[in-house]
C-alpha cells in the first residue's frame, strides 16, 4: 500500500489549506442559506405611506374620502401651495400627494368618472400604485352605493363601513408543489444546494494536486520502472481518492447536522444528503481530467475556479434554475451540476416538478452516468498520453 | 556459459524518420560497471528507456536475466534499480519517505524495508537530513536521494541515467565512490554518461555510441588500442636540428614529430617506454631539455578518431 500511503502523506501536506477551504466554504454557504431564506417571498408587510392632501373642494364626499385614507396611511392636509407639495415629495416627507379639486363632490354625484382627483407621484416608487388602488376602490363602491340610490351621506358611511370591514389579512399562499413550512428545512435545502459548490471546489482544490503529483511525469515514470503493478497503483489511487472524498463529503453532512440540527436526517434532508453523494464520483471524475494535463499549481487553481464557478452559475446553484434564461438551461443540461439542482429542487418543492420518487431516481442516474462518462474520457486521455510516452 | 544481465541485439528504435537507435547490440555480464558512453542525443537514454519498457522499439530484442523484458515483467523489475536522469521524488514526502517509498514498491516486509531504507540513508550520508523535503535540499543532496531511491531495495542490476549532471565535483565524487562500492556489493551497474572521465574512473567495460549506434566497444584500455594515436610527449627542448627530427622519427612507434617555438610535439602510435626512449636520444646528442610532458590518449580522442568529431563539444 505505498501508493496509498504516499498519497495520504502528500494530502497531509495540503491538509492546512484543505482547512482553510473548508473554513471559507462553510461561512459562504451559511452566509447564503440565509442571505437566500431572507431574500425569498415568504412574508407580508402592509405600507403605510405619507399622503399628502389638498382638498379644494372640502365637502363631505372628500372629507369622507380623506377619512378613509386616514385609516390606511398618514395624512397630512395642505394649503394650496402646489410648490410646497412638489417639495415634499422631492425631499421624501411625502410619498404621494393627492389634491381633490373643487366640485369633487359634485361630479362624484353626477357619476363622472374622469378629472374626479389628481395625484402627484414619485416616479418609480411602487407603493404609491397601492394608494391609487385605495383610492380607485373607494369610489367604486361609493359609485355603486349612489347607483343604488343611496343618498351621498349614507353611501359615504356604506362604503366606508364596507370597505374597514373587508379583511385586511394576506394569505400567502404556497406554490403547487410541496414546499416545507419549516424554515430549518429550507436552510438545509439551502445549504445542500450550495454543497455542490463547496464539494466540488473542495475536492477539485485537494485532490486535483494530489492526482497531480502522481501524473508528474518522472515521477510515474520512475514508479513504472518498479515491480508494483500498473493496477495496483492505479487501484490505491483510486482508493485514496475515495477516502479523501468520502472524508469531505463526512465532514459537511456532519457541518449541516450541527447547523441545522436533526432536520438533516428528516425523510427529505437525507434524500438531498444522497444526492450530494452523486457530487463526489462527479468531482473525482472533472479532477482526474485537469490532473491528466499536469497543470501547474497556479494553474490549478485558475482552472478549478473556472469549472466550479462556472457550473455553478450555469447550473443553478447561485441563481435559482427558474429565472436562468432557457438558452442557459439548454446548454446547462449537458453538465452534471444540472441534474443535481435539478434533484434538490424537486426535493424541496423549489422547482416546478412535483417530487416523485421515480423523477428523483432518474436525475441521480443522470448523475452516475455523466460521472461514468467523464471517469472514461479521464482514462482514455491517460490512456492516449501514456501510449503517445511510449511510441 | 553464464547467462548476460543484459542481452540487446539488432535493436532499432525510430521516432517517424529519424532513426535514435540504430541496430545496436550490447551484452552486459554479472558483476560489471557497464558505461554508455556518448554525446547527448547520441541514443543512451533511449537504449536505458527501451531496456526498461518505458518506450516501445521498432525491431531487435532485449533480454534481462535472460528474460525478455516487457512492461509487465514485475518479477524482473524487481530486480532492477533505477536512478532517472531527471530527478524523481516527491516534494511532499520528507527525504525518509520518499526512499520508503520508491523501497517498499519493491519490499513489501515492513521490518526490513526499515533497515533497507536506514542502510541507503547511510549509504548516500543523507541521515542528518532524514525529515527534510526535497526543496530544501540543494541539488547535490537531491541527486543523492534520487540514488538512494533507486539502490534501497539492493537490486541485482542498477541503471544510472547520467546520475551526476549539474552536480558538484564533491558531490559527483561522492557518487562515483558509492557506485564503485555498489559493485563491490555484487551490484552490475550500467552507468550512462557523457562525462567521460566519469566513465573512464569507474567502468570496467564501456560501449561509446553515436547516432544510436555502438561504434566500439570494451574496456577503457582495449578502446584505446583501437586507435593509431598512443600518447602524446612534449618536451621543451631551446636548440633542434631538422637532422636530430628525423633520427626522432626513426624511433620505434613514433607516429608524428613536429617542432615549433622550442617545444617538441610527438605522437606515438602505442608502445611501452616511448619517453624513456626519446629522453635516452637527447641525452646521447648531448641535447638540453626542461620541462617533459606525456599524455595519454583519453576516450575523447577515441570517439575523435572514430567518428571525426569531439565528445567534449557535444557535451
Amino acid at each position: 500500500m505505498q501508493v496509498f500511503k504516499a498519497f495520504l502523506r502528500s494530502a497531509r501536506k495540503f491538509l492546512p489549506v484543505n482547512l482553510l477551504y473548508f473554513v471559507i466554504f462553510c461561512s459562504i454557504a451559511v452566509a447564503a442559506t440565509k442571505f437566500n431564506i431572507e431574500d425569498e417571498t415568504a412574508s407580508f408587510q402592509t405600507v403605510s405611506l405619507t399622503v399628502g392632501v389638498i382638498d379644494e373642494d372640502g365637502s363631505g364626499a372628500s372629507k369622507a374620502l380623506c377619512d378613509y385614507l386616514s385609516t390606511l396611511h398618514t395624512l397630512t392636509p395642505l394649503t394650496h401651495d402646489r410648490e410646497a407639495l412638489l417639495d415634499g415629495l422631492f425631499y421624501r416627507t411625502l410619498d404621494y400627494a393627492l389634491i381633490l379639486p373643487d366640485g369633487f363632490e359634485e361630479r362624484l354625484s353626477d357619476q363622472e368618472e374622469e378629472h374626479l382627483y389628481e395625484t402627484v407621484q414619485i416616479p418609480g416608487v411602487f407603493s404609491s400604485a397601492f394608494v391609487d388602488e385605495q383610492i380607485n376602490s373607494y369610489l367604486k363602491a361609493l359609485r355603486l352605493c349612489l347607483a343604488g340610490g343611496l343618498s351621498l351621506d349614507d353611501a359615504c358611511s356604506m362604503t366606508a363601513e364596507t370597505l374597514a370591514s373587508a379583511s385586511n389579512q394576506v394569505q400567502i399562499l404556497e406554490s403547487e408543489t410541496d414546499r416545507p413550512a419549516d424554515s430549518t428545512l429550507t436552510s438545509v435545502f439551502y445549504f445542500y444546494q450550495f454543497l455542490a459548490y463547496i464539494i466540488i471546489s473542495m475536492i477539485l482544490t485537494g485532490l486535483t494536486p494530489i492526482l497531480t503529483i502522481f501524473q508528474e511525469e518522472n515521477l510515474a515514470r520512475r514508479t513504472s520502472c518498479s515491480s508494483a503493478s500498473l493496477l495496483g497503483r492505479n487501484l490505491q489511487i483510486a482508493l485514496g481518492s475515495a477516502l479523501y472524498c468520502l472524508l469531505v463529503w463526512i465532514l459537511f453532512i456532519l457541518t449541516s447536522r450541527v447547523l441545522y440540527g436533526p432536520a438533516v436526517f428528516s425523510e427529505r434532508g437525507l434524500l438531498c444528503i444522497a444526492n450530494s453523494f452523486l457530487l463526489l464520483p462527479v468531482g473525482v471524475s472533472i479532477s482526474l481530467i485537469i490532473g491528466c494535463f499536469s497543470p501547474s499549481g497556479n494553474a490549478i487553481n485558475m482552472i478549478n475556479n473556472i469549472v466550479t464557478l462556472g457550473m455553478s452559475f450555469l447550473c443553478g446553484i447561485f441563481i435559482p434554475q427558474q429565472i436562468l434564461g432557457q438558452q442557459v438551461l439548454a446548454f446547462s443540461k449537458y453538465l452534471p451540476l444540472y441534474w443535481y439542482v435539478k434533484n434538490n429542487d424537486l426535493i424541496s418543492g423549489f422547482g416546478k416538478e412535483a417530487f416523485t420518487l421515480h423523477a428523483y431516481g432518474k436525475h441521480i442516474g443522470i448523475l452516475a452516468l455523466y460521472s461514468f462518462a467523464m471517469f472514461s474520457v479521464a482514462l482514455a486521455i491517460s490512456k492516449y498520453k501514456s501510449a503517445g510516452k511510449k511510441a | 556459459m553464464q547467462t548476460p544481465v543484459i542481452k540487446i541485439e539488432n535493436l532499432v528504435k525510430r521516432y517517424k524518420d529519424l532513426i535514435a537507435i540504430d541496430h545496436f547490440n550490447i551484452e552486459i555480464r554479472e558483476g560489471e560497471i557497464f558505461g554508455l558512453l556518448g554525446p547527448n542525443g547520441s541514443g543512451k537514454t533511449t537504449t536505458i528507456n527501451c531496456i526498461l519498457s518505458l518506450l516501445s522499439f521498432d525491431k531487435g530484442t532485449i533480454e534481462v536475466f535472460g528474460k525478455t523484458m516487457r512492461p509487465d515483467s514485475y518479477d524482473l523489475k524487481r530486480q532492477i534499480g533505477i536512478v532517472m536522469q531527471n530527478v524523481a521524488v516527491f516534494n511532499t514526502l520528507t527525504v525518509y519517505e520518499n526512499i520508503d517509498y520508491f523501497c517498499g514498491l519493491y519490499v513489501k516486509e515492513k521490518q526490513l524495508r526499515k533497515k533497507y531504507v536506514e542502510e541507503a540513508l547511510a549509504f548516500v550520508e543523507l541521515e542528518p537530513f532524514r525529515k527534510f523535503y526535497p526543496k530544501k535540499l540543494s541539488g547535490g543532496l537531491l541527486r543523492r536521494l534520487n540514488i538512494a531511491c533507486g539502490i534501497a531495495h539492493k537490486p541485482k542490476l542498477i541503471i544510472l541515467d547520467e546520475p551526476t549532471v549539474a552536480v558538484d565535483p564533491q558531490s559527483r565524487n561522492k557518487i562515483l565512490e558509492g557506485i564503485v562500492d555498489l559493485n563491490k556489493k555484487g551490484a552490475t551497474i550500467i552507468y550512462t554518461s557523457h562525462y567521460m572521465e566519469e566513465v573512464e574512473q569507474i567502468c570496467t567495460r564501456i560501449a561509446i555510441m553515436d547516432g544510436g549506434k555502438n561504434i566500439a566497444a570494451g574496456s577503457a584500455d582495449e578502446l584505446k588500442q583501437m586507435i593509431k594515436k598512443s600518447e602524446k610527449i612534449k618536451i621543451e627542448v631551446p636548440m633542434l636540428s631538422e637532422t636530430h627530427l628525423e633520427d626522432i622519427r626513426l624511433l620505434p612507434h613514433i607516429l608524428h614529430v613536429s617542432y615549433a617555438d622550442g617545444q617538441l610535439n610527438i605522437q606515438c602510435s602505442g608502445g611501452r617506454h616511448n619517453l624513456v626512449h626519446i629522453l635516452e636520444y637527447l641525452q646521447r646528442q648531448g641535447l638540453s631539455f626542461d620541462r617533459v610532458y606525456s599524455e595519454l590518449p583519453t576516450l575523447n580522442d577515441v570517439f575523435l578518431e572514430m567518428t571525426g568529431k569531439e565528445l567534449r563539444d557535444h557535451a
